[in-house]
């Protein structure tokens, strides 16, 4: 709703009125409020996103699927300033078994922090990382094998290769762009800067078939913030993450995200 | 003025309102709305299921467990298995029976669950049995999620056979000749796999070593660097 209409709206509402026309006058302004707060804001893309994968069906097991999926920034796409100096990459996952018509998890632990609806965010504490931000090592910097970060006018490429899914299996993926420092002029730090939907199937031959890709739709942006909640519960309790072998410092339990929002 | 007309103005300005609203909205390709509606279709369907296995009894809940040990499901993918963990009634001994009767890999989700339950139940069967149980479950895999990942985590089977003690060696020491791959399943864990090309010989000299005393045992990313660990042992 535009700002004028809503302020119009506000004042309308505050002037003394009869009991009826008061309760009205309420009752359609909160279907308003909530109407137009859910059915006006299209999920955020501030750039572009470009996505490469090919299925590798001729490897053991067929479905290995080398992919990358990239963003950049242009603040002007969406109305907004920010000058980003990175921007890195969070994406949240799920896996959904058709046969069995459940939820799929590659480990024990990663149950824990998956969201009512199957979705999980996609790090690995068990393999050392802390950080629920895709590839970033616990200090602080990011592996470019999983996430070359971006900045404005650079891309912020994540890098992935899921396979060895059975068959009759769907895999789903939302990468979320999002802004982790900006200059003061900026202050865009944990901004959330887009979002690209993409997934594949695992046919009941075991083979993988082609990448579904799309820009991510009005809902994905709450399920990711379910996503980041059940990861931001589950990270204190995590108990120690890294050292040994994992190549990564050792920390004493996965780090929670700061509160993440659109830009 | 009068409520009806306050009424009628306001429904008059909800419309317009509802309608820049709408065109607003991105418009949705069919192909979004055909994933959103699979997407919903899924999570209807997944809370079905999970609601059928928690409205189970515990006799018919093995029954499912029994099946899906079979077929070699971890324990975090067989929805028997994670309805029944979270119960205190549960039979140990119709598990007990389970994992006397069958004494292979076929046995491993109750076994792990009965470890899990009731560690004294779990004590009282054969150390050969456990070991084989285990070991049996390990050289059957197809792919390991069950076991984890040498050198940076073990999920519960693992470490019930690091615990089986010496009976579990001689099958070990035999998978130590089989260098089929051992895939993992996944993402990133996947992109580990890969360049570890872990096989299960790899997971067998990782078992025997730490079992052997060596507790920070690691195996070395080189296959060739394995196989020179691997080949003294099998002499």
């Amino acid at each position: 709703m535009p700002a004028n209409i809503r302020h119009r709206t506000l004042a309308t509402t505050s002037t003394p009125r009869p009991l009826l026309l008061k309760l009205a006058g309420l009752a359609v302004l909160a279907c308003l409020v909530s109407g137009c707060l859910t059915a006006c804001q299209p999920t955020l893309e501030c750039g572009n996103w470009t996505f490469t994968g090919t299925p590798n069906t001729s490897a053991s097991p067929k479905d290995s699927f080398p992919l990358s999926s990239s963003f950049v920034f242009n603040p002007a796409n969406c109305g907004k300033q920010c000058q980003c100096t990175t921007d890195a990459m969070i994406q949240m996952v799920r896996v959904y078994d058709v046969d069995e018509q459940m939820f799929l998890a590659g480990e024990g632990e990663s149950t824990e922090w998956s969201d009512a609806n199957g979705w999980m965010i996609d790090q690995q504490p068990l393999i050392g990382w802390a950080s629920g931000y895709y590839g970033q090592n616990n200090d602080g910097t990011f592996d470019p094998t999983y996430n070359v970060v971006g900045s404005n006018g650079t891309p912020n490429t994540l890098n992935d290769a899921p396979g060895g899914w059975g068959p009759s299996t769907i895999f789903y993926a939302v990468d979320v762009a999002v802004c982790v420092n900006s200059d003061r002029q900026g202050g865009c730090d944990n901004r959330i800067l887009g979002y690209y939907f993409w997934s594949w199937v695992v046919d009941s031959n075991g083979v993988g078939q082609k990448f579904i890709i799309a820009p991510a739709w009005k809902d994905l942006d709450t399920e990711f913030q379910s996503a980041v909640a059940a990861w931001n519960k589950w990270a204190p309790t995590s108990g120690p993450v890294g050292g040994g072998s994992t190549g990564q410092i050792s920390e004493p339990h996965a780090f929670p995200f700061p509160t993440l929002s659109d830009l | 003025m009068k409520p009806q007309t306050a009424i009628g103005m306001i429904s008059i300005l909800a419309c317009l309102c509802a309608a820049g609203c709408s065109k607003a909205k991105r418009e949705e390709t069919p192909e979004q709305t055909q994933l959103k509606t699979q997407l919903d279709q899924q999570e209807k369907q997944a809370a079905q299921t999970a609601q059928t296995y928690h409205a189970m009894d515990n006799a018919a809940l093995i029954g499912k467990l029994q099946e899906q040990s079979a077929r070699k499901r971890e324990p975090f993918n067989s929805l028997a298995y994670r309805e029944l963990v979270t119960r205190k009634d549960v039979d140990s001994k119709a598990l007990a029976s389970i994992v006397n009767e069958k004494k292979n890999g076929d046995a491993i989700l109750p076994l792990l669950l009965l470890k899990k339950l009731d560690e004294k139940s779990y004590m009282q069967i054969p150390a050969a049995v456990r070991s084989n149980v285990l070991t049996d479950a390990l050289e059957q895999s197809k792919t390991f999620n069950m076991w984890g990942i040498p050198n940076f985590y073990l999920e519960d089977a693992s470490n019930a056979l690091l615990e089986s003690g010496q009976s579990a060696y001689p099958n070990l020491r035999r998978m130590l000749s089989e260098t089929r791959p051992a895939p993992v399943y996944g993402s990133k864990a996947y992109m580990v796999y890969m360049r570890y090309q872990f096989r299960l010989c790899d997971y067998a000299l990782f078992y025997l070593k730490r079992m052997q005393g060596d507790a920070n045992f690691t195996l070395p990313v080189s296959v060739a660097d394995r196989d020179a660990l691997i080949k003294p042992m099998l002499k």
